[in-house]
């Protein structure tokens, strides 16, 4: 039984550091002070709460860092050959569908502005009905019929609420 | 006088056609709160116009169906689909959907409509008996109060950090930093717009929870093949649930509606950080503290009951002081004034009547709101028997559509969709989601307030150490975080 060590805390106490120290160097561009701003309200201002808010993910995550490695180096802790192939068997991951999942909410959010919602609504239904699989066709038809063009004359006539109708229905 | 009033208010409340009104607005209510995106203050706002027409009686008890039972129904997403239909329902789903789970979402159903009955009519009662002594204590906090509070509310991260506190706080630290985009609450500056005006006004609460339990929840369940549904649909338990069950948590309940009325009267703070004070408190105090988080009801009923104790707690500043709580407190505010009604002292002597009935109507709105309950929760049971193929699909679009509705913009999509991935990416890799929205939900309160007392005290600190109220809270905020694990460390020394 090989020792094989544990990336998933280095690489999210890494990636936590990453985020904040990007955040932290972009405080001055981001929160642009006036000049008024340092005399009125003294060393108490816009930016420091976002300061202190990433010094200190900063330095949690340095702990953390080094935490992760100490971890690893105790034995126990890493995971063996037999455990990564139990972990593995107990569940079958399904990133592409995560993948499919994520880009086909991203299209819709584009597509309901140039399309309309009805048009994006049926495309998001249909794509993550066939990620999820295990249904029939009628039954993509009428769910993606039901989400689309009732909801929006529900939203509508109830709600006031006016989805984009794109460039087919205008 | 009194006796009179409240003779003048049960005739109302008990006239058949306020009887159907109460239950009109308790089922547009119930719609409204149950609907991620579309929040109780909308459903309010949207009833207030077709109140006009009618009598001021019929019209504020309308009013006041609709607002206790939004305030319960953001529980019954939060069971069911994991998605909080309001704020305040947050601290529900961290138990709610483990027990949906597990197959005891009838369960868990059950107990938060019992629990935010019983916290809604404590709350009703308090505003009944005890709203003038009530509304001076809400007088009593100025800004250092309000930032001893909220920060109290914070100390809640260290309990729902699950096995990592690092984790915990850094899951915190990034709520609170998303918290800062838009607006800074003192000077105006913008904070991290990136030069988009949608960001001008902060990343809103509810696209946030959206992305961060709807979202996240169906990308793990496409990676998980959704087995974790299946496995729900196969053992659903179902049991008949009446008021004995909810017996063992009648301390529990009373405890946290009381914390609810508490903070309900004071200005600007709400049912969410009601809710996470009291979900703290129960844990501190039960006697299966490891079963939060994993899925238990006495979590579930304090979280409730806490969120539902500050329905008519919230109207006590607003109808004796003329200070609204919070929005719908402000909504309810207008809506009075409309009818007629000026809020403030002698409000109760001028309408003495009017002001009973809206009492006794809190009352009354929520056992027809516990009837229509017990009806509604059979059919909401049943969501999640239908097949993932058809649920997942249903709740994305209703969460995308709830998102744009919010700000009718379509970037509040984009916020939901970048706070699924968020959400998604933190369970994979360990990082805790409830000590974020906690954190999201209370950074506007604490800066605000932190900032105000600093500039009332001229920049130094010792404004919250001199008022006693802040003090009392600050301490408690101490105790509370460092004496378990001290008490813990001494037993284990022993």
């Amino acid at each position: 039984m090989s020792q094989r060590w544990n990336y998933k805390n280095i690489i999210s106490a890494l990636v936590t550091l990453i985020i904040a120290f990007v955040i932290y160097i972009s405080i001055p561009a981001q929160v642009k002070l006036p000049k008024f701003a340092y005399e009125v309200a003294g060393s108490f201002n816009a930016r420091t709460v976002p300061y202190f808010l990433t010094i200190t993910i900063i330095i949690l995550s340095i702990i953390d860092f080094f935490l992760s490695i100490r971890m690893n180096l105790v034995k126990n802790i890493t995971k063996t050959d037999v455990e990564q192939q139990e972990e593995n068997k107990i569940k079958s991951h399904n990133y592409i569908g995560v993948l499919i999942a994520f880009v086909s909410i991203l299209l819709w959010i584009i597509f309901t502005i140039y399309f309309g919602f009805r048009l994006a609504t049926i495309f998001l239904v249909i794509t993550v009905m066939l990620v999820i699989g295990h249904c029939k066709w009628w039954q993509m038809v009428l769910l993606s019929f039901i989400l689309s063009i009732p909801m929006d004359y529900f939203l509508k006539a109830v709600l006031r609420v006016y989805l984009p109708e794109g460039i087919f229905f205008e | 006088m009194l006796y009179d009033n409240i003779l003048f208010a049960l005739g109302n409340v008990f006239a058949v056609h306020n009887l159907i009104y109460i239950m009109i607005g308790t089922m547009i209510g119930m719609f409204f709160g149950s609907m991620p995106g579309l929040t109780v203050t909308l459903s309010v706002a949207l009833l207030l116009p077709f109140t006009f027409g009618l009598d001021p009686a019929s019209g504020i008890l309308m009013l006041t169906g609709t607002y206790c039972a939004g305030t319960y129904a953001g529980s019954i997403t939060a069971i069911l689909i994991n998605t909080p239909g309001t704020p305040s329902a947050v601290a529900t789903c961290w138990d709610g959907y483990p027990l949906t789970r597990q197959g005891r979402s009838y369960e868990a159903l059950s107990v938060a409509l019992n629990s935010s009955v019983l916290g809604g009519i404590i709350s009703a009662f308090s505003l009944l008996f005890f709203a003038p002594q009530i509304a001076k204590m809400a007088l009593q906090f100025g800004p250092a109060e309000k930032f001893a509070l909220t920060f109290f509310g914070l100390t809640v991260i260290a309990r729902v950090s699950g096995k990592s506190l690092s984790k915990g706080m850094v899951s915190a630290l990034f709520g609170l930093l998303i918290a800062t985009v838009g607006m800074d609450p003192v000077s105006g500056i913008p904070r991290f717009a990136f030069g988009r005006y949608f960001l001008y006004g902060g990343i809103g609460m509810i696209e946030i929870f959206i992305g961060l339990f709807a979202i996240a929840e169906i990308f793990r369940q496409i990676e998980e093949r959704t087995q974790a549904i299946k496995a729900g649909k196969d053992m659903i338990k179902r049991k008949i649930f009446s008021w004995m069950n909810i017996v063992p948590f009648y301390k529990t309940i009373i405890k946290s509606s009381i914390i609810g009325i508490i903070i309900g009267v004071v200005p600007g703070t709400g049912g969410s950080i009601a809710s996470f004070i009291a979900y703290d408190e129960a844990k501190r105090a039960s006697k299966e503290p490891e079963l939060y988080g994993k899925g238990s009801l006495e979590a579930v009923s304090a979280s409730e009951s806490a969120n539902n104790g500050v329905t008519a707690a919230t109207l006590i500043p607003a109808l004796t002081l003329g200070i609204p709580g919070n929005t719908v407190a402000a909504v309810f505010l207008g809506a009075l004034m409309i009818h007629g009604m000026t809020p403030g002292p002698q409000l109760f002597v001028e309408q003495g009547g009017l002001m009973y009935t809206l009492m006794i109507g809190f009352i009354v709105a929520n056992l027809i709101m516990y009837l229509l309950g017990l009806f509604a929760i059979n059919w909401f049971d049943k969501v999640i028997s239908a097949p993932p193929s058809i649920l997942l699909p249903t709740i994305l679009v209703m969460c995308l559509v709830g998102a744009y509705t919010l700000s009718n913009s379509i970037y509040s999509c984009y916020i939901a969709l970048f706070a699924g991935v968020v959400g998604y990416l933190m369970q994979k890799y360990g990082y805790p989601t409830a000590p974020m929205v906690i954190a999201i939900i209370l950074e506007p309160m604490v800066e605000q307030a932190l900032r105000q007392s600093l500039i009332l005290s001229d920049g130094s600190p010792m404004i919250f150490l001199t008022r006693p109220i802040s003090l009392a809270f600050i301490l408690l905020s101490i105790i509370v975080s460092f004496l378990p694990p001290i008490l813990k460390y001494v037993k284990a020394k022993k």
